[in-house]
C-alpha cells in the first residue's frame, strides 16, 4: 500500500515560541526546526502498516527551507519519498489554505491507499486540516485514532471519544488522524540517515499546483489575527507562600475558574 | 434584525453536554440562538435547549447521523446553513464538533476559527479572543472574507444560564446520498472511568521530583478523583520508575490542555512545559521559589507537597460535603 | 546565528541528522531504564554507531 503523511516540520518545542508583535505570526526564522512530534507518530504508524501490508511512506510538508530537516528526518525513519511545498506564496496561509495546499499536493503523487496526520500540530494546536484535506480529496476521514487495523481494502480504528472509544470502519483510499499516544516513533538509525541522503525532495511551489493568491497565503485566509497581546490572567500570576493556608487558596482558585 | 448564531448540539452519556448548554447561553445572550442537534438525543432534548436559550431547534433524529460520521451530518449542517445565514455557528472543541467546523469549512470555504475564548459580534462580523501559544499570547481574529463564520468554543469559556424559554422545532430530514455513509460505527466501547484519559481530562495532577516518593502518587490520585480528573507525571519521576511511561507529559510524552493543571514538585523543565503549556490555567506546588514552573503558572504556592495537596484535599471534601 | 559558508551545507545538514538521531534515540530509551533493558541496549549501539561514524571523519563520505 501507498501511505502519505502530511507532517509539518516546526521550531524545535524546546524553544519558547513567540509572536511577532508586527507580523503577528510566530517567530519561525533563525529556530533549529525539528518534525513535529504529533506527525512523527503519524510517520511511525505509517511504517508500521507497510511493515505489515507491504508498500511505501511518502512525507508530505509545507514550510520554508526549515521543513527539509524534518523531510529529512521522516526519510531517514523509513519513508522513501519526501515532498517540500515550498515558496513565499504559501506564508500566511490559513488550515484551509495548508489543506488545499496539502491536497492539491497529494493528487500530483502516485495513488495513494491511505493519507495519516497527526490529530493536532504541537506549535499551532487547530486539529481541523485532517478533515479539511479528506473533504478536499474526497476520501472517508477517520479522525483520533488510537488503534489502526487494515484488513485487505478497509481500514478500521478505535476513534477516541468521551467515554472511550467507537470502534470505526470505512474503505480505502480514506484519511486517518492518529493520536498522540498512539505509538513510540523510532528514532533514525545510521543506515537510515545514509539512505535517506539519497532521496531527492521533491519540490512544489504554489504556482506548481495550481494554486493562486485567492487559495493559499496570507491573501487568501479566511481570518485575520487582528492583535496579539499579554493576556490579562497570565501577567497576574500570584505566588504565595504557604503557611497552612495553601491548600484553601488553591481551592479558591479552582472554585474562581469553575473547576471546582 | 438581531444577529442569529447557530450552536451545534451534542449529546455524550445521554445528555445534552454542558458545552452545548454554555455556548448557547451565551449565543442568547448576544443574538436569537438557534441550535442544531443531530442524531440520537434525550426526549427532553429540545425542550432542555429552548431552556437555556435556543429560540428554535433544528431537529435530525434519523439513526444515520449516529451510524455515520461526519458526512451526513455535515451535508444536513451545509444545507442549513445556505439556507438560514446565520450571523456565526458555534461548535464545542469536542471529538465531533472539530470534524464537523473543519468539513464544513472546506465544504463552503469558509473560515474556522479554533480554541475560542470569547466571542464578541461587531459591525458585520464577529470577533474572537484566543489564547495563543498556551497562554503566552493573547490573540483577537475575524473572519477576513464574507461568509459562514465557525468559531470552534473551549469547554467552560461560558456560563450555562437556564432563562426559561421555549423552542420551536424544525426537522432535519437525513440526507440521502449514498456516498455520504462511509465512516461506519461499527461498535462503541465505554472504557470504564478508571478517570479519564489524559488528553481529554479537564483537569491534571501531575507529580515530578519534588514530590520525593513514588507513595506521594496515592495522594495526587486522590486529588485527581475530586477534581474528575487524571493523573500525570514529569519524564523524571518516569525515568526513575514510579509510575509507567503512559503518564509521561512532555516534548516525548503526552501532550495536554486541560482547564487546570496542577503540577506537584514539578520544578517546569521545558520539555515538560511543551506537553502542558496550552493549559487554560497552571497551578504549581514546589518548595523551590525559583523553579521556572513560577514563571508560568498563573497560582504558585511556595511549599511542601506532601502538606499542601492534603490541605487542598481536605478542603476540597469540606466544600463537596464530604468530610 | 553563525552563517553557513556556503560548501559546508551539506556538511551541516549531514550533522545536524546526526545530532538530531541521538538525542532521538536517548529520549527514546531513557523512559525504558527501568522496564526495557533492550531498548536500552540498541539505543545505545546506535549511538555508538552514529558517534564512531562521525569519529571516523570521513567527511567526503557524509558529503557524496
Amino acid at each position: 500500500m501507498h501511505v502519505i503523511v502530511c507532517g509539518k516540520v516546526i521550531p524545535d518545542s524546546s524553544v519558547t515560541l513567540q509572536i511577532d508583535p508586527d507580523t503577528k505570526r510566530m517567530r519561525r526564522k533563525d529556530l533549529p526546526h525539528e518534525l513535529d512530534p504529533a506527525a512523527a507518530v503519524a510517520v511511525e504508524e505509517a511504517l508500521r502498516l507497510v511493515e505489515r501490508h507491504g508498500g511505501s511512506v511518502t512525507i508530505v510538508s509545507m514550510g520554508t527551507t526549515d521543513a527539509t530537516i524534518g523531510i529529512r528526518r521522516a526519510l531517514a525513519m523509513g519513508a522513501t519519498a519526501g515532498v517540500h511545498l515550498l515558496g513565499e506564496e504559501f506564508a500566511g496561509s490559513d488550515t484551509l489554505g495548508t489543506a488545499k495546499a496539502l491536497a492539491a499536493a497529494i493528487r500530483r503523487l502516485p495513488s495513494y491507499d491511505l493519507v495519516i496526520c497527526g490529530t493536532e500540530s504541537s506549535d499551532s494546536y487547530s486539529g481541523i486540516v485532517p478533515v479539511q484535506i479528506a473533504y478536499l480529496l474526497g476520501i472517508p476521514p477517520l479522525t483520533f485514532a488510537n488503534k489502526v487495523e487494515v484488513d485487505g481494502n478497509s481500514i478500521s480504528i478505535h476513534r477516541q471519544s468521551e467515554t472511550g472509544y467507537a470502534v470505526v470502519r470505512a474503505q480505502l483510499p480514506a484519511l486517518i488522524s492518529v493520536t498522540s499516544g498512539l505509538n513510540e516513533p523510532r528514532y533514525p538509525q545510521l543506515k537510515g540517515i545514509m539512505a535517506a541522503r539519497k532521496i531527492e525532495i521533491q519540490t512544489f511551489s504554489a504556482g506548481d499546483l495550481g494554486l493562486g493568491p485567492d487559495d493559499v497565503g496570507a491573501s487568501a485566509a479566511r481570518e485575520r489575527v487582528m492583535a496579539v497581546g499579554a493576556p490579562p490572567m497570565r501577567a497576574a500570576g500570584r505566588i504565595i507562600e504557604d503557611d497552612g493556608q495553601g491548600g484553601k487558596e488553591i481551592a479558591d482558585f479552582l472554585a474562581a475558574i469553575r473547576v471546582v | 434584525m438581531a444577529d442569529t448564531i447557530w450552536v451545534y448540539a451534542e449529546v455524550v452519556a445521554g445528555a445534552l453536554t454542558p458545552t452545548t448548554l454554555e455556548m448557547l447561553s451565551q449565543a442568547a445572550a448576544v443574538g436569537t440562538a438557534e441550535a442544531v442537534l443531530l442524531g440520537r438525543a434525550p426526549a427532553d432534548a429540545a425542550e432542555v435547549l429552548g431552556a437555556y436559550g435556543a429560540a428554535k431547534v433544528y431537529r435530525g433524529d434519523d439513526p444515520v447521523f449516529d451510524t455515520y460520521l461526519v458526512l451526513p451530518a455535515l451535508e444536513a449542517l451545509a444545507v442549513l446553513i445556505r439556507a438560514h445565514q446565520p450571523t456565526a455557528m458555534l461548535f464545542a472543541s469536542s471529538y465531533a464538533g472539530r470534524d464537523l467546523a473543519a468539513g464544513l469549512s472546506a465544504r463552503l470555504d469558509c473560515g474556522a476559527i479554533s480554541d475560542v475564548g470569547d466571542f464578541e459580534l461587531t459591525d458585520g462580523g464577529v470577533v474572537a479572543t484566543i489564547p495563543a501559544l498556551g497562554g503566552s499570547y493573547l490573540a483577537t481574529s475575524t473572519f477576513a472574507r464574507p461568509g459562514p463564520r465557525l468559531l470552534l468554543v473551549r469547554p467552560k469559556s461560558f456560563e450555562a444560564r437556564r432563562i426559561g424559554g421555549t423552542a420551536t422545532i424544525e426537522n432535519v430530514p437525513a440526507p440521502e446520498e449514498p456516498a455520504l455513509r462511509t465512516v461506519e460505527v461499527i461498535d462503541r466501547v465505554e472504557v470504564p472511568a478508571e478517570g479519564p484519559q489524559l488528553e481529554g481530562a479537564n483537569a491534571i495532577v501531575s507529580g515530578g521530583r519534588g514530590l520525593r516518593t513514588a507513595d506521594a502518587f496515592h495522594m495526587l490520585r486522590e486529588l485527581a478523583e475530586l477534581l474528575g480528573g487524571a493523573v500525570g507525571a514529569t519524564r523524571a519521576v518516569v525515568d526513575a520508575g514510579w509510575v509507567p511511561y503512559s503518564m509521561q507529559i512532555g516534548q516525548t510524552g503526552r501532550t495536554v490542555k486541560p482547564d487546570v493543571y496542577i503540577a506537584c514538585g514539578i520544578s517546569g523543565a521545558i520539555q515538560h512545559l511543551a506537553g502542558m503549556k496550552q493549559s487554560k490555567a497552571i497551578i504549581a506546588i514546589n518548595t523551590d521559589p525559583q523553579a521556572p514552573i513560577f514563571q508560568f503558572a498563573d497560582l504558585g504556592v511556595i511549599g511542601d507537597v506532601s502538606q499542601v495537596v492534603p490541605q487542598l484535599i481536605t478542603e476540597l471534601k469540606r466544600r463537596k460535603g464530604l468530610a | 546565528m553563525v552563517e553557513a559558508a556556503p560548501n559546508t551545507e551539506k556538511l551541516d545538514e549531514y550533522l545536524r541528522d546526526i545530532v538530531q538521531a541521538v538525542q532521538a534515540a536517548c529520549t527514546t530509551a531513557m523512559p525504558h531504564l527501568q522496564d526495557d533493558s533492550a531498548v536500552v541496549d540498541r539505543a545505545l549501539h546506535d549511538c555508538e554507531e552514529l558517534l564512531g561514524m562521525v569519529m571516523e571523519g570521513h567527511v567526503d563520505q557524509w558529503v557524496a
